[in-house]
């Protein structure tokens, strides 16, 4: 989970295009197969591909997935299954971009058929810091919830949903977090030092948040909560 | 003989499976893997491919009753494969016409009627355009008395000694499916091959047989290549025993050594006396420009569970030690093991998913996946796409993470701990740097 910028408008072409199909969906006597038929037939279509591409921009560098900001390579979700709301397949609202392992696990344990995936946090669409935080081992951590005396419900299912510290995902971003922590640090030195200027210190933070390796962690230390954790936070008052 | 490609139809889990084998360069040669989780069907595709090398009537002999074999719901199934022959080591029987350079052979799985129990278990009737039946499994592959075409298979419970009688019948039989007993049936054992060691001994005794004595100083000098842990090595074969001496020149009989190494003993001498068998023991072996002694002849080796009772290190080794000493064979293996699916070579890893994930296929790996694969350490693999784990830690342990985060979060709101939350807390704390290498403020 990273912050993410908003969700641009579509182009109008585009919009009535999918509303177009949205209405042969909702139209249809059998909705859910005219849906998966449909949307399969989009995916590879080329007046979708703007759909694509501004998810791509979203994503940002390295089009990560959006929930767990992993290697894998991703595609379109739907948000809220087609399988349960057709009449979404083809909303630009209802897309994500996901990869394979999150997917999965969001299809297995949230069957399709009974489940329209309400517990689970929209990247895109919420503000995951109110949910997450990333603690100093690089555990992506639902927030307690005070008031209910528990974890957030919402956070905790997500999560679980798609094992959001899998191995392979908690080993990169612990890596990356020790990276960016070390890197801060040394820069923080060299400004101190006077042997690096302000703006070259702030041009170093900029490639940083740029940076595609699992872009969660620059996004909650560099620009979210964790810029009150040190050394971040030593370093973002010094320049 | 090699296997370019197998297709199954609905044979058990699998409604329809199509895979080719073929590597870059048209080669066939080398370490072609299959993995997935127990009951993805590893088994089947091996059995499946077995039973279409060795023909209806072999096969029908091995599988026993053939039922289980059709998909639920079907009337038949059917398995065939596009085996490429050798002109220099395979031979027809009888006259005909010969196939191009690959052929067809198949076996089916049939009720008669929908209401009967047991199916008819037969070869797949393949016809030319005149409508006559083309007969090359038949006086290839499937024929007893055909010269070439060696396959064989080992199951993962293949050992040395404890056959059961019946299964000893089948093994010292010298049909075609005396060299698969051990992938159809967890009772037999490969002790034949020590005998047939020590048969050959013992004639190398009785007249001064050059070849055979050569052979057996092929055998000794194979299979102290580098093979066995601590240098160990054949030291003598005597009519009763074949004992093996390790680096200290401790010496034991071959019987008497530890699980792993009598698998891997009995399943490599297993080999070399099947080969021996189909080409003749002076087409054995070939030292290579190296000057290292290897085993020349082409054909199908098929292992179950290879790594069965192999310490990692084995499981590491031996796919590398199989393909250089046995640079010819086509070995199709299947693992739960990270390091042997690690050795796979280039189009040779498949990836089979659990019964239960329905919406995946049995599938090649891609390009990237399997370059992931070959250049990564076991713990990558294991995470990744072949495997699947989402963590390699135990029950226990993942548990113990989630409690730390559940009380990391409640210091991070502020909110206080209570005294036994707080010790818990200072303890965890000391305890994720067990779990994750390290304070949380080391570097890199
Ligand atoms: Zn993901």
């Amino acid at each position: 989970m990273r912050t993410l910028p908003s969700r641009k408008p579509l182009g109008e072409k585009l919009l009535s295009k999918l509303a177009a199909e949205t209405a042969a969906i909702t139209g249809s006597a059998d909705a859910k197969t005219e849906a998966a038929t449909r949307y399969g037939r989009a995916r590879k279509a080329k007046w979708f591909e703007p759909v694509v591409k501004t998810l791509c921009e979203l994503a940002g560098p390295g089009r990560r997935c959006m929930f767990c900001s992993g290697s894998e390579s991703s595609d379109v979700e739907h948000y809220r299954p087609k399988a349960v709301h057709p009449e979404l397949a083809m909303e630009w609202e209802n897309y994500l971009w996901s990869c394979t392992p999150c997917n999965r696990g969001k299809s297995n344990r949230f069957p399709p058929e009974t489940e329209d995936g309400g517990l689970l946090i929209n990247p895109l669409d919420e503000n995951v810091w109110d949910f997450f935080f990333i603690d100093d081992y690089g555990l992506l951590t639902p927030r307690f919830d005070s008031e209910a005396g528990v974890p957030d419900e919402r956070a905790v299912s997500t999560r679980d949903l798609l094992s959001l510290n899998r191995e392979a995902v908690h080993e990169s971003r612990l890596m990356r977090l020790r990276n960016l922590r070390q890197q801060v640090t040394d820069t923080f030195g060299l400004l101190k030092q006077r042997k690096l200027s302000k703006g070259e210190a702030r041009e170093r933070l900029e490639t940083w948040k740029l940076e595609p390796w699992q872009p969660d962690v620059a996004s909650y230390f560099l620009s979210g909560p964790g810029k009150d954790r040190s050394p971040f936070k030593e370093f973002l008052a010094a320049i | 003989m090699y296997i370019k490609s197998i297709h199954l139809e609905n044979v058990r889990s699998f409604p329809e499976l199509q895979f080719d084998f073929e590597r870059p360069g048209g080669r066939f040669a080398g370490w072609t893997v299959f993995v997935g989780g127990n009951s993805s069907g590893k088994s089947t595709i091996l059995r499946s491919a077995a039973l279409a090398l060795i023909g209806p009537e072999a096969g029908g002999r091995l599988a026993g009753s053939p039922t289980g074999w059709i998909q639920k719901g079907q009337t038949k199934a059917s398995v065939v494969l596009k085996v490429k022959w050798d002109r220099e080591y395979d031979g027809f029987k009888q006259a005909g016409k010969n196939p191009g350079d690959s052929f067809e052979a198949g076996v089916r799985w049939f009720l008669e009627k929908k209401t009967d129990e047991i199916p008819e278990f037969k070869g797949v009737d393949k016809r030319n355009a005149n409508d006559t039946r083309i007969k090359s499994a038949e006086r290839g592959p499937w024929s007893p008395n055909s010269f070439g075409w060696f396959s064989a298979g080992y199951g993962p419970m293949r050992r040395l000694t404890g056959s059961s009688s019946e299964a000893m019948r089948y093994s010292s039989s010298k049909e075609l499916e005396s060299r698969y007993v051990t992938l159809f049936r967890e009772d037999a054992a490969l002790s034949e091959s020590e005998e047939w060691l020590r048969r050959m001994h013992a004639r190398t005794l009785e007249s001064s047989s050059s070849e055979i004595g050569r052979m057996l100083e092929g055998v000794k000098e194979l299979l102290g290549d580098g093979l066995l842990p601590h240098g160990m090595k054949i030291s003598r074969i005597t009519v009763d025993h074949v004992f093996v001496e390790d680096a200290k020149e401790v010496e034991l009989p071959m019987r008497d050594i530890s699980d792993g190494c009598r698998s891997i003993y009995a399943t490599i001498l297993d080999l070399i006396h099947g080969l021996c068998e189909v080409y003749g023991a002076n087409k054995l072996f070939e030292r290579t420009s190296e000057g290292k002694l290897v085993v020349a002849c082409p054909g199908v080796v098929i292992i179950d569970e290879i790594e069965a009772h192999l310490h990692p290190s084995w499981q590491r080794d031996i796919p590398e030690w199989l393909k250089v000493h046995f640079p010819k064979i086509q070995f199709l293996v299947s693992t739960h093991s990270p390091l042997i699916a690690q050795a796979a070579d280039e189009n040779g890893l498949f990836i089979l998913p659990l019964q239960s994930d329905e919406d995946q296929v049995a599938r090649p790996a891609t390009d990237a996946e399997y370059e992931r694969i070959r250049w990564g350490t076991a713990h990558k693999t294991i995470l990744g796409v072949a495997f699947g784990l989402k963590t390699t830690r135990t029950r226990w342990a993942t548990q113990k993470l989630k409690r730390w985060q559940e009380l990391n979060a409640k210091h991070h709101e502020g909110i206080r701990l209570a005294a036994s939350e707080k010790r818990e807390f200072v303890q965890l704390q000391k305890q994720m740097e067990l779990a994750f290498d390290g304070a949380p403020v080391d570097a890199l």
